[in-house]
């Protein structure tokens, strides 16, 4: 009996031993995290060239929808708007306007203006956001009918698309925190400066400041968030961009002095769509003459860039 | 000691001579067949002499320590039984409480993306709404850390991502009461965080905790007591037929009421281990895989609802999110499918026709209409439809995931009930097999 009760002694040992065994599970798997950032996508490769800024002559004034023979004038009529790939993060040139959930801007303006050109209603148009790596792909797929989504016009994407007259001229610059120790264009050596892909923003940067560490971003408010996270030290593009992020955060400036490039905006169409650009041409000549470009340069930017300056002047011959 | 018994055999007791007749009578036929080696008889008797009790001692060893064995296993196999369901019933929990957290993010998600179409100024239910399941999170998150240490490591690293999701929408929430664009690129990355860097650990969870319930139901079987049971109780009935040979007496009733024991016992252990496995197998095929296929269709009804409102929010690139959104609603169906949960279905229907409603004004370049569709709150519209939807699978889930922990947990009761029961009878049937073959060693004592 006195064995037994051994035995029983180590049954109940091993039981618990048992159990408590059993109760152990491996630890839960954790999977690793891709690596957020994206790898840096530089513009197509700069081309000299003394006329990235000529465009199409200009066409009718006044068309009328219903005799359009261009088959890209004929669908947009047939489907009574015009679509428009926008930016909806670019603070007055196209952004959504949280309040009221409508995207507005310098850049959508000028939709209206086309849209009361091409179909004679200035409401006949339909925004579709696109980043500004998806601008020439967007066109090529045909998702939408132009792109006013400050696009700078350069011999590379005349090889891709086909641009308007220059419509508005910018600079390329830096905007950085307040207090920084960048100063100028040869300060970013070593820092981190965030610029969107796929943009001659990256493109510019890569050049101008080969020793910066190029950040990339979906898009510049992209940027403004790294930014505001400490992850960057520094955002490259265009001024009007800029100053949009400026007026999010008191504690950025844009560096007066350090503007790099000269950016001439053109609205995009497909490489294809001739006719469709003449008309633009022709309405953007319209708006430079009889005041409305001002306007909208009022409207939009005096605030924070300052009295409107005079519109670029088109150049066409192409 | 056993020598000097065995070289002393008459006088006897009249019990004992009987006993010994077997061996005696066999020992005088020996020599009988042997004629003319009187010398060798002599040695032959001695050694027969000295067997039987050796025999004796050794049937004893083998019938008590079979017995005791046996007991033993029988005791670790209906403790296990009882440990192995309590184990299914908590995995079980963790894994519907890591699926809740996962539904509750999306659905926090979801609110305030839809929110966001809405403007600056949030609808306050609705910004109750998704503070109640950020706050439902967190709590879910440290009772999961509680319940599964093993656990631990990966819902620190998800606590993680939760905490940066919370903040960088409050960011989000900031610059957009104040009109600023930034506001988006933070909702975007606060989004794209939360799909990139929480729910690959919550997937994770889910799928350890769901192999952790199905590994304990699945080990509810018991091979071991089969075979073991087996070789025992034929131990047991070897010297039950030994010693009604040896002793030319068929029955040895301590011996024999040892034997049925452990046979009884054997029977009702194995018949307690199969009507668990039974049972297990089951609510595999019943509540658990409700609970576990409705709480997947919730996460991704969820998903769903938030691709919806981001598809609006890129306003007029809704392509990758639309197709996210064709993703989740196949993941919907395929979960619900086989679940008989029809009023469900019928709910996701009603919602995912309002979805296709939505994006056709959309498409057809009625971004405004589309958004007042979708952040509506009336009776009809999405949000309305996909409330419901997501109301009615938190209820089954919680209906089918509560019956089948209660029925995994009130099953390991018979099992621990029978441990005691069962682990006394099988010492008994040793004792009992003791006293069987002391008996017949007394026979041998002068």
């Amino acid at each position: 009996m006195s064995r037994s009760a051994r035995l029983a002694v180590v049954a109940l040992l091993l039981t618990v031993t048992l159990s408590a065994c059993s109760g152990g599970y491996d630890s839960t798997v954790i999977p690793e995290r891709p690596p957020e950032v994206e790898s840096v996508q530089p513009a197509p490769p700069a081309e000299k060239c003394d006329n990235a800024t000529a465009s199409y002559n200009p066409g009718p004034v006044k068309p009328q929808p219903a005799k359009f023979n261009d088959k890209t004038l004929a669908r947009i009529a047939e489907r009574g708007r015009l679509v428009a790939g926008v930016s909806g993060d670019t603070y007055l040139f196209g952004s959504r306007n949280p309040a009221t959930g409508v995207i507005e801007g310098f850049d959508i303006d000028v939709v209206k203006a086309l849209a009361k050109a091409i179909l004679g209603d200035d409401k006949a148009y339909e925004l579709k956001v696109i980043s500004a790596a998806d601008r020439v792909p967007a066109l090529d797929e045909r998702r939408v009918d132009v792109v006013v989504r400050n696009m700078t016009m350069t011999c590379a994407r005349w090889k891709q698309v086909a641009f308007s007259s220059e419509y508005y001229r910018a600079r390329q610059s830096v905007l950085t925190r307040a207090g920084s120790a960048i100063k100028s264009v040869d300060d970013l050596a070593g820092q981190r400066v965030c610029a969107p892909n796929s943009t001659s923003s990256m493109d510019n940067l890569i050049r101008v400041a080969p020793a910066a560490i190029p950040v990339p971003a979906k898009t510049h408010t992209g940027c403004l968030v790294l930014f505001q996270s400490g992850k960057v030290d520094a955002i490259t593009g265009d001024d009007t961009v800029l100053a949009g992020m400026a007026a999010q955060d008191p504690y950025a400036v844009v560096l007066p002095d350090a503007a790099f490039s000269q950016e001439p905006y053109g609205i995009a169409a497909n490489a294809d769509d001739v006719e469709l650009i003449k008309i633009i041409n022709a309405r953007l000549a319209q708006m430079r003459s009889n005041g409305e470009w001002t306007k909208m340069y009022d409207r939009w930017l005096a605030e924070t860039l300052g009295k409107a300056p005079t519109p670029p002047k088109a150049v066409y011959g192409r | 000691m056993s020598n000097a018994r065995a070289t002393a055999p008459p006088p006897r007791p009249p019990a004992a001579a009987q006993a010994s007749a077997a061996p005696t009578g066999q020992s005088q036929m020996m020599p009988a067949g042997r004629a003319g080696a009187p010398v060798h008889a002599g040695q032959q008797r001695r050694r027969e002499a000295r067997t039987t009790p050796q025999l004796l001692r050794i049937w004893m060893l083998i019938s008590v320590a079979s017995a005791l064995v046996f007991g033993l296993v029988t005791m670790l196999t209906m403790i296990n039984t009882a440990d192995a369901q309590t184990r299914a019933a908590d995995n079980t929990a963790q894994m519907i409480r890591v699926q809740e957290i996962q539904a509750k993010l999306l659905r926090a998600d979801a609110l305030a993306t839809n929110a966001f179409l809405i403007g600056g100024l949030e609808p306050a239910d609705q910004r109750a709404d998704y503070d109640a399941a950020l706050d439902d999170t967190s709590r879910l998150i440290v009772e999961a850390s509680q319940a599964q240490p093993a656990d631990r490591e990966a819902l620190i690293a998800l606590n993680q991502v939760v905490t940066d999701y919370a903040a960088a929408m409050e960011q989000a929430r900031a610059n957009n009461r104040q009109g600023l664009p930034a506001g988006a690129a933070y909702l975007e990355q606060a989004s794209t965080g939360l799909r990139a860097g929480a729910m690959p650990v919550v997937d994770s969870l889910v799928q350890a905790n769901e192999s952790r319930a199905t590994d304990e139901m699945d080990s509810l079987n018991a091979p071991w007591l089969v075979v073991l049971g087996i070789i025992c109780i034929l131990a047991q009935i070897g010297c039950c037929v030994w010693c009604a040979r040896r002793f030319r007496r068929v029955v040895n009733v301590p011996l024999l009421i040892s034997t049925a024991l452990m046979a009884l016992t054997w029977i009702i252990a194995l018949s307690a281990v199969s009507s668990a496995n039974a049972s297990a197998d089951n609510l595999q095929n019943s509540d658990y895989q409700m609970a576990r296929n409705v709480a997947r269709a919730r996460i991704a009804g969820n998903e769903a609802k938030a691709q919806e409102s981001l598809g609006l929010i890129s306003h007029g690139s809704p392509a990758v999110s639309e197709q996210a959104w064709t993703t989740q609603d196949a993941a919907v169906r395929d979960a619900l499918e086989g679940t008989g949960s029809t009023a469900l279905l019928d709910d996701w229907d009603t919602y995912a026709t309002e979805h296709r409603a939505i994006r056709k004004l959309d498409d057809a370049g009625k971004w405004e209409e589309a958004v007042k569709r979708a952040t509506g709150t009336g009776t009809d519209g999405a949000n309305k439809a996909f409330a419901t939807f997501d109301v009615g699978a938190a209820a089954l889930v919680e209906s089918a995931g509560t019956s089948t922990v209660d029925t995994l947990r009130s099953g390991a009761w018979p099992a621990i009930v029978l441990a005691w029961l069962l682990t006394p009878a099988a010492v008994a049937a040793a004792v009992l097999a003791g006293i069987g073959i002391r008996t017949r060693q007394r026979e041998y004592q002068p």
